[in-house]
């Protein structure tokens, strides 16, 4: 068989890998790391050289922040040939999203409670 | 209003906070009484507010969704702040509530709330710290607008 071949997307699995929405707020804290997610999402499957160069970064420095938002299971890389190329995995992106807008709006909630009742005449 | 920072934690990096602020026309005294003691926090946190305030209490509420939060108290600086560690059973997170001394006898109350990375803390000790989630929450909404986000809609 001839041509590149394609082993399939393999997640990486650091002993320490943390999941969840912190973990999602952990790795798009950092501006320059989330200038590669938004590479990798503007993309199809690309290198670490291709996303460093969009994003004006090292090789290294962006496949270390590859390396961050893979943990948070935010994107994954897929074999080919001898390049490891990366997709986004938007699931771990949209619950992150949906919790800040949850939480945003039960405090919005909960401080309007407050300032009524600071606004209640006393009893 | 909302305050925009990055909180560096030793190697945990910076991290994300829902991060919310009133202000209210009371002395601090009063506005904490209200905001931070056992009996106002019942007044307007959630619904069947039960807390022990002390550092190890428990903490028991139930959202207006009807949501029911269970949580331990992590810290109390009396008249100034309270920090808890709750969750509604699929989310843990850190809250705290600060109140602090404002203009003209008024008062400001801040909350932030950081949601657990694993099994590490990613607590917030300055609520000025944190960045606010608000921000990240308009790049999100740009980002999933990308074509690779397109299976999701």
């Amino acid at each position: 068989m001839t041509g590149p071949s394609r082993i399939g997307p393999r997640r990486p699995e650091p002993p320490d890998v943390d999941v969840g929405v912190g973990a999602v707020f952990a790795a798009l804290a950092d501006p320059t790391r989330r200038a590669v997610l938004r590479a990798v999402a503007d993309g199809r499957e690309a290198t670490a050289t291709d996303l460093g160069t969009a994003v004006g970064i090292s090789r290294q420095a962006a496949a270390k922040h590859l390396d961050v938002l893979a943990a948070a299971g935010l994107v994954v890389d897929v074999r080919v040939g001898r390049e490891r190329r990366w997709q986004v995995t938007p699931a771990p992106l949209s619950d992150a999203a949906a919790w800040l807008d949850r939480t945003g709006a039960a405090w919005d909630a909960r401080l309007a409670r407050l300032r009524d009742a600071a606004s209640a005449p006393p009893s | 209003m909302n305050r925009v920072g990055t909180d560096d934690r030793d190697d945990e990096g910076p991290t994300v906070a829902v991060i919310r602020t009133v202000d209210l026309d009371l002395d601090p005294d009063a506005a904490w009484h209200l905001a931070g003691s056992a009996a106002g926090l019942g007044s307007w946190l959630g619904a069947d507010v039960e807390v022990d305030l002390a550092p190890g209490g428990a903490l028991h509420l139930r959202d207006d969704d009807g949501t029911r939060r269970t949580g331990t108290v992590t810290g109390v600086d009396p008249g100034r702040s309270v920090s808890f560690r709750w969750t509604d059973g699929e989310v843990a997170s850190d809250v705290t509530i600060t109140v602090d001394g404002g203009p003209e006898g008024r008062s400001r109350v801040t909350v932030t709330e950081v949601a657990r990375t694993g099994g590490r803390l990613m607590a917030c000790a300055d609520a000025g710290a944190a960045w606010d989630g608000r921000l990240l929450a308009l790049e999100l909404g740009a980002l999933t607008a990308a074509p690779a986000f397109a299976a999701l809609a």
